[in-house]
């Protein structure tokens, strides 16, 4: 079923088909609820025009604001019109909605600047306190660190001077030994048997500690391993005290000092204390000291 | 006189001419505005929509003014203009729905929603209350035979009452008839039918 269409409705409205199309309208408008539709539409639209209906206030002056804005920029004539009554004739222009429009607007941004200006602020604040809590904590740790450095230096000089008593200690102690028998400290290149020793081997010591020879011995016996060095002709032996004051000196010929066997000294005589024994290598005219140690004589 | 009251074919005359284009073109905006919220309302548009497609429809109004030659009235040239924007933002809606876009507008029931020019297949669904009550009875086809035995005008009158659920007033608009007439048509129609259908018309009015 073909449609009367719109143009064609308007004409049977308007009264302006000729009878036959009229009739096949009316007949199409009996069997067809759209096309009636369409016609009543058509109807409730007239009556409201011819009604004055408005429709709602709001909404109209809304829609005239965003109609104005649509229209063809090339065409300055319809600008948007205040109120929804069209004027009635021109008048002049009312500068006063602008003028308060625009003192509205100043006041507006006085305000935004106020509002903006006090946000930024506390923001510059709040950042400014972290920045200064940051600070004191650096500052603590900071204090902290110069307290644990000046501990750890106090800690270092006095574990200085504890060494350095310790080896004034050590360096002491040796002599303050009372020993009625020599002890004899080695050096690696030789080494010295205690006379009255009970043992088998060769009392080694170095230059820190001493060698401890039991207080039986009446002497003891000085044997150089001499490995590598040098054979000197003769050799020059010599004990002194603490002091430097030579008690005992003795030469003896070449190679009598090598080997196990060694040369026998007699230590009788010499009270308790520290002593050196000083070794020199004699060739013509040329010595050498190949060792210097120090004995303790013990109680 | 030119103001709210003015005839409108003044107005239009001087939108059409460029003479106080501005005012012309805002009196009948004013005039319309309300029709043509009515008109869309009824087709199912939202609030939103409806000030979109007055406004879609004034354009319209404002670029083709040259091409209204008071052939026909305004207000049916205007009307012919909104009918055209609406149906176009319901072909808009219906190709959007078939891209499975998001419609813009309102989702409202279908047959409230429908558009006026509809298919034939959603007519018995949408038949006015007597019908159904016929169809009720397994009177439709009976009665539907006997109408087309009316005479010309009396069947016209007789469908629209019972197909299209008008009262008389209505009638007489459609068919542009006196009510009168349409009045004394259904009291022929009546008659005519329960002599034809006898006791099945008798829980029928006309």
């Amino acid at each position: 079923m073909t449609h009367v269409g719109l143009k064609r409705l308007i004409a049977y409205r308007e009264g302006k088909l000729p009878p036959a199309e009229r009739e096949a309208v009316q007949e199409h408008l009996s069997l067809c609820p759209q096309c009636t539709g369409l016609l009543r539409e058509l109807r409730d639209f007239e009556a409201a025009a011819a009604g004055g209906e408005t429709g709602p206030e709001p909404l109209r002056q809304e829609a005239w604001e965003s109609l104005v804005r649509r229209l063809p920029a090339k065409d300055p004539a319809v600008r948007p019109i205040a109120g929804a009554a069209p004027r009635e004739a021109p008048r002049p222009r009312d500068l006063r909605p602008l003028l308060y429009s625009a003192a509205a607007a100043v006041l507006l941004a006085v305000l935004g600047l106020g509002v903006w200006a006090t946000v930024t602020a506390q923001q510059r604040r709040h950042e400014l306190a972290q920045l200064e809590r940051r600070l004191a904590e650096r500052e603590g740790a900071l204090a902290a660190a110069h307290r644990s450095l000046a501990n750890a230096e106090r800690q270092l000089a006095a574990a200085r001077g504890h060494i350095h008593d310790l080896e004034k200690e050590q360096r002491a102690s040796p002599i303050a030994v009372a020993s009625r028998e020599i002890a004899v400290t080695v050096a690696p290149w030789f080494a010295v048997r205690g006379q009255e020793n009970s043992g088998s081997g060769l009392l080694q010591g170095d230059a820190v500690n001493p060698v401890r020879i039991p207080a039986r011995g009446k002497g003891f016996t000085v044997a150089l391993s001499l490995a590598d060095h040098p054979v000197y002709g003769e050799y020059r032996l010599e004990l002194t005290d603490r002091n430097g004051e030579v008690l005992w000196a003795g030469r003896r010929p070449g190679r009598a000092l090598l080997g196990d066997m060694g040369t026998s000294i007699s230590v009788s005589g010499l009270g308790p204390g520290l002593y050196r024994l000083r070794i020199e290598g004699v060739q013509g005219k040329r010595s050498e000291l190949l060792a210097e140690y120090r004995l303790a004589v013990e109680r | 006189m030119k103001g709210p009251g003015e005839p409108i074919e003044a107005i239009v005359k001087r939108l059409r001419d460029g003479a106080g284009r501005e005012e012309s073109f805002r009196l009948l905006f004013e005039r319309f505005y309300g029709p043509l919220f009515r008109f869309f309302e009824h087709r199912g548009f939202s609030t939103e929509e409806c000030q979109d497609l007055i406004q879609e429809t004034f354009l319209r109004v404002y670029r083709g003014i040259e091409a209204f030659r008071g052939e026909s009235r305004w207000e049916h040239w205007l009307f012919r203009i909104a009918a055209n924007t609406a149906s176009k933002a319901w072909r808009h809606r219906a190709a959007a729905k078939r891209a499975g876009q998001a419609v813009p507008w309102e989702e409202k029931d279908e047959e409230e929603a429908a558009p006026v020019v509809a298919d034939e297949s959603s007519r018995d669904a949408r038949a006015p209350a007597p019908l159904r009550r016929l169809l009720d009875k397994e009177m439709g086809e009976l009665l539907k035979q006997a109408v087309e035995g009316l005479p010309v005008q009396m069947r016209r009158c007789v469908r629209l009452r019972v197909f299209q659920d008008l009262d008389y007033d209505e009638i007489a608009e459609v068919l542009q008839i006196a009510p009168s007439t349409v009045k004394v048509q259904m009291f022929k129609a009546r008659k005519r039918l329960q002599m034809e259908l006898g006791r099945s018309f008798t829980s029928f009015e006309l």
